[in-house]
C-alpha cells in the first residue's frame, strides 16, 4: 500500500526526517527463505509521533529493529535502506546518538547488579559526557521523566523500584543521549492502566517539549489514539494502510484496520 | 457482607496475607492483604480490578487455595478450605479452576496440547481415556481451536492459540467457577473481545461464575456485573457494571480515567 | 516473533556426538561381551611365553606371567566399568532420591537432608575409602561404596537446586490447579527437566569414577591381582616399566581413551540435551 504522506513544504525550523525503504526482513527455515517484514516505508519526523500498530506476529517490531539494525539472532535485513535527512546511513551508526530506544520489559533491559546512576554514567559515556557534566545531565533527565522529587532514585537498584519506575528510567537513560528521535517498541505492555497512561503522558510531552521524533509500535488502538500523529498498520509483515492518524479513525480501508478498530470500540464503548 | 440463606460459591472472610521480609534485613512482614470480605454466588460474573501490586493475584491465589491465608478463611459453598478432606478438595478443585496470566509459560513445552487440556481430567475426575478424549476434543472447539490440534505443541502455536488452550484446560472440568487472572490482559484486543464473547456465551449456557482480575477497566466493563476495586491490599470500592459503572473511590477513578481515548482528538 | 526456523538450524546435529558416541559404544560393547569377545583366557598363565612382543596370537603381546594383554584389557574393562556403573547407579539412585524429595517439600525435610549433604560433601573418596577398607578389608564392593558414598551429595544438591528452579515454572502451578499431586507433579512436570542434565553429568562422571577404581585398585586398595583390572594392571606391570615400558602404556592408552570418550560423551550430550535447547526443539 502507499506509504505514509510525503512532508509537507518545510517549516522554519526544518524537522529531522529518519526514513526507512523498502525493509524486508527474513529468516531461514528448512533451508529456505521466508520472508517475515516485506517491502516495508515508513519515514519519522521530529516534534511528531508514528505509530508502527498491528496484531501480534504482524511484523511490527521486527520492522522496528530492522531500523536499528538490532534484529533477533536467526533473522536479517535482506533488502532497504535507511536514510537520515536524505542521506543513506548505517543504520547502526543510528543506535544511541541519533535514535535512543525504550524496551518492552523494563525489568530484563537493566544490568539488576548496578543502580540507576551506574547506568547513566554509562550511557552519558557512550554519549561524550564527562563525569560532572554527566552528573547533571543525569539529574536533569530523571527530573524530565517525573523521577526528579526523590533524590535517592539514582542509587536505587532495578528490583527496588516498580516496573512503571523502570520504564521511567529508561527513557531518561534515552533522554541523556540527546538524540533527536526516540524509538519505543511497546513501552507500555508489561504495565497497568494507570502507569501506561502516566508514560504516554509523559512520551507526549517530550514530543511537544524537546522536539523529539518518536516512533512507537503498539497493537494497542488506544495508544494509537493517544499519541501518534501518523499510524502505519502492518498486517503479515507488510504495510496495509498509512497515514493521519484522525483520517484513519473515521475511515479506516482496509480489513486489518477495521478489525482492530472494532475490537477497540468494542472494549472503549460505554466510556463513562 | 451479612450471612444468606443459600451459602455462595465462593466467599472469604476477613482474609488476610502477610509475607516475611526477604533477604539479608527481615524486617517485619509485609501485609499484602488485610480484611478481604468477598463473595461469588453461583453464575455470577465478578471483577476484580486494582493496579499491580494491589495484592490481586495474591488474592486469586488464595482464593484456589494454592497458598495458606494468615488470617480469616476461604469458603467453598460455606465450607473453610482448611477443612476439606482429600475428596472435598478433589471436588474444590474440579470446581473452581484459574487461568493464568502468561500462556506460553503456564503450559509444559514438552507436553502436547491433548494432554495439556486433559491433565484436570486425569487428576480430578473418573472419565474413562475414551471419554477423555472426547472432552478434551470439545474443549477446544469450545474455544475456537481445531480438535485435530490436539497433537500439536505449544512452540507450534501462537501466544493466543496458546492462551485458549489455557481456557480449555481450566474449563475441562466443567467448572462452577473459573478465576482469570490477568488471562486476557496482553492479547490484542480483537482476541480479547472474541475470548471474552466466548466466555460470556458458555456463562449463557453452562451458568459458569468468573471472576475476572485484572487492571484493565475496560475488560470489566465489557465481561462482568459488579466490580470490587483493591488498593493497598483492602477492598476500597464495589459498583454494578450497568447501568453504568460508578465508582468513587481516588484509587478507583484512577484507574477509570486511565482508559485510553477511543478516538484521536482530532476525530472526535 | 518467529525465530524457530534459525534456531532449528542452530541446534546441534549428530556431529559432536559420533565420534566419542562410537568410541564408548564400542568401549561399552567390549565390557558387555567380556571374556566372550576376548581371544585368550585373562587369567591363563603361560611362563613358557613371558613377555611376547605383538604377534598374531597375541596383538599386544604377553606380560611377566605369559597372559594375553588383549584378553586382560578386554577383561579388565568389564571389572573397571562394571564397578562404575554399579556406583553411578548408587550415586543417581540415591541423589535423584534425596535431591528430589528435598526440593519438592522444602521447609524442614529440606533443611535436614541438605545439612545430611554438607556432612557428605566433606568426605573425599580416597579417604573414605581407606577407612572402609581398613574397616572390612580390600575388595571391590567396598571401592564401590566409597565412590558412591562420597559422590551422592553432589548429585542430590543438584537435583535439589533443579526441582526448585522448575517448580516456580508457572506450569507447574498450572499443574496444582489441574488436581496434580506433589509426586505426579514430579515425575510428569519436574522430571523430564530434571534428567537431562543429570544424563549428562553421569557421562561425565563415569570417566572420572573409572579413574578412582583404577587408582584404587593401583595402590592395591580395590580388585585384587590376579583378577583383570586396568589400575591393577599398571600395578603388576609397575616393576618392569624399565624394560617393558609397553606393558604400563596398554592399560594406561586404556584408561586415557575411556575416560576421553565418555568426558567428550557428557560434554555432548550436556550441549544436545540443554534444557533450553530441548524447549526450543518443542518449537
Amino acid at each position: 500500500m502507499s506509504p505514509p504522506a510525503s512532508p509537507p513544504p518545510c517549516p522554519p525550523p526544518c524537522p529531522r526526517v529518519l526514513r526507512a525503504e523498502t525493509l524486508r526482513v527474513e529468516t531461514r527455515r528448512d533451508g529456505a527463505a521466508v520472508p517475515l517484514v516485506t517491502d516495508a516505508t515508513f519515514e519519522l519526523r521530529t516534534g511528531e509521533v508514528l505509530a508502527l500498530v498491528g496484531a501480534s506476529g504482524s511484523g511490527k517490531s521486527l520492522a522496528c529493529a530492522a531500523l536499528l539494525d538490532t534484529l533477533p539472532p536467526g533473522t536479517r535485513r535482506s533488502a532497504g535502506r535507511v536514510s537520515l535527512d536524505g542521506v543513506a546511513v548505517a543504520p547502526a551508526a543510528l543506535r544511541g546518538r541519533t535514535v535512543a530506544s525504550v524496551l518492552q520489559a523494563p525489568r530484563s533491559a537493566f544490568n539488576p547488579l548496578r543502580t540507576i546512576a551506574d547506568h547513566a554514567g554509562e550511557t552519558g559515556a557512550a554519549a561524550g559526557l564527562r563525569r560532572a557534566g554527566a552528573r547533571a545531565a543525569m539529574r536533569e533527565a530523571l527530573a524530565a521523566v517525573g523521577l526528579g522529587d526523590d533524590p535517592r532514585v539514582p542509587d536505587l537498584y532495578p528490583f527496588q523500584m516498580s516496573g512503571g519506575m523502570l520504564q521511567r528510567a529508561m527513557i531518561a537513560l534515552a533522554l541523556l543521549a540527546r538524540a533527536p528521535f526516540l524509538v519505543a517498541d511497546e513501552p507500555t505492555t508489561d504495565l497497568d492502566l494507570v502507569a501506561q497512561a502516566r508514560i504516554l503522558d509523559l512520551l507526549a510531552a517530550l514530543v511537544r517539549d524537546r522536539g523529539l521524533g518518536l516512533l512507537i509500535v503498539t497493537h494497542d488502538m488506544g495508544v494509537v489514539a493517544r499519541l501518534a500523529d501518523r499510524t502505519a498498520v502492518m498486517a503479515e509483515g507488510r504495510i496495509v494502510e498509512g497515514g493521519d492518524t484522525a483520517a484513519l479513525f473515521a475511515r479506516p480501508d482496509r480489513p486489518e484496520t477495521r478489525a482492530l478498530l472494532a475490537a477497540h470500540h468494542a472494549l472503549s464503548a460505554e466510556a463513562s | 457482607m451479612t450471612a444468606r440463606p443459600t451459602p455462595s460459591l465462593l466467599s472469604t472472610r476477613d482474609l488476610g496475607k502477610a509475607y516475611a521480609g526477604t533477604g539479608w534485613r527481615r524486617g517485619t512482614p509485609r501485609t499484602v492483604l488485610a480484611g478481604i470480605e468477598l463473595a461469588v454466588a453461583a453464575e455470577e460474573c465478578v471483577a476484580l480490578i486494582g493496579r499491580s501490586g494491589s495484592g490481586k493475584s495474591t488474592l486469586a491465589r488464595l482464593l484456589l487455595g494454592l497458598e495458606r491465608p494468615d488470617a480469616g478463611a476461604v469458603r467453598f459453598r460455606g465450607q473453610d478450605l482448611a477443612g476439606l478432606d482429600r475428596a472435598g478438595q478433589r471436588r474444590f478443585r474440579a470446581a473452581v479452576q484459574m487461568v493464568l496470566q502468561d500462556p506460553l509459560s503456564a503450559v509444559n513445552p514438552r507436553h502436547d496440547i491433548g494432554r495439556i487440556v486433559a491433565e484436570p481430567l486425569r487428576h480430578l475426575t473418573d472419565l474413562p481415556a475414551a471419554e477423555r478424549v472426547a472432552r478434551v476434543g470439545a474443549m477446544l472447539s469450545l474455544v475456537g481451536l481445531d480438535p485435530a490440534s490436539s497433537g500439536r505443541l505449544p512452540g507450534q502455536l501462537s501466544g493466543g492459540q496458546v492462551q485458549r488452550v489455557g481456557l480449555a484446560r481450566a474449563l475441562a472440568t466443567r467448572p462452577a467457577l473459573v478465576v482469570l487472572d490477568e488471562a486476557v490482559s496482553n492479547l490484542d484486543a480483537p482476541l480479547q473481545v472474541e475470548i471474552l464473547d466466548r466466555l460470556a456465551a458458555l456463562r449463557r449456557q453452562q451458568g459458569t461464575a468468573f471472576l475476572l482480575v485484572t487492571h484493565d477497566v475496560r475488560l470489566a466493563r465489557r465481561f462482568a456485573d459488579r466490580v470490587l476495586v483493591l488498593e493497598g491490599g483492602r477492598i476500597v470500592d464495589a459498583a454494578p457494571c450497568r447501568p453504568r459503572l460508578d465508582l468513587t473511590h481516588p484509587a478507583a477513578r484512577a484507574l477509570v480515567d486511565a482508559v485510553l481515548p477511543a478516538y484521536p482528538e482530532g476525530a472526535r | 516473533m518467529t525465530t524457530s526456523g534459525s534456531l532449528r538450524a542452530a541446534r546441534p546435529g549428530l556431529g559432536p556426538l559420533a565420534v566419542p558416541g562410537a568410541l564408548a559404544v564400542a568401549i561399552l560393547l567390549l565390557t558387555l561381551l567380556g571374556p566372550l569377545a576376548a581371544p585368550h583366557d585373562p587369567l591363563a598363565v603361560d611362563l613358557t611365553a613371558r613377555f611376547e612382543p605383538s604377534s598374531l596370537t597375541h596383538p599386544l603381546g604377553t606380560d611377566h606371567l605369559g597372559r594375553d594383554i588383549l584378553s586382560r584389557l578386554i577383561a579388565g574393562a568389564r571389572t573397571t566399568l562394571g564397578a562404575v556403573a554399579a556406583a553411578l547407579a548408587l550415586v543417581v539412585a540415591l541423589g535423584l532420591g534425596v535431591g528430589a524429595v528435598a526440593g519438592m517439600l522444602g521447609g524442614r525435610t529440606d533443611a535436614v537432608l541438605m545439612r545430611l549433604c554438607d556432612v557428605f560433601l566433606t568426605v573425599p573418596t580416597f579417604v573414605l575409602a581407606l577407612f572402609l577398607i581398613g574397616a572390612f578389608g580390600t575388595g571391590l564392593v567396598n571401592v564401590i561404596a566409597a565412590i558412591a558414598l562420597s559422590h551422592w551429595a553432589w548429585y542430590a544438591r543438584i537435583v535439589r537446586g533443579l526441582v526448585l528452579e522448575l517448580k516456580t515454572r508457572d506450569y507447574v502451578l498450572a499443574a496444582r490447579i489441574a488436581g496434580a499431586a506433589p509426586p505426579t507433579i514430579f515425575v510428569e512436570h519436574v522430571l523430564t527437566g530434571v534428567l537431562p542434565p543429570l544424563v549428562a553429568l553421569a557421562t561425565l562422571d563415569i570417566g572420572h569414577m573409572a579413574l578412582h577404581v583404577a587408582g584404587l585398585s593401583f595402590l592395591g586398595l580395590g580388585v585384587q591381582p590376579p583378577t583383570p583390572e586396568w589400575g591393577v594392571m599398571i600395578n603388576e606391570a609397575r616393576a618392569f616399566f624399565w624394560t617393558r615400558p609397553l606393558l604400563v602404556v596398554w592399560p594406561g592408552l586404556a584408561i586415557a581413551l575411556a575416560v576421553l570418550a565418555f568426558n567428550r560423551l557428557g560434554d555432548a550430550l550436556r550441549d544436545r540435551l540443554d534444557p533450553t535447547l530441548v524447549a526450543e526443539r518443542g518449537l
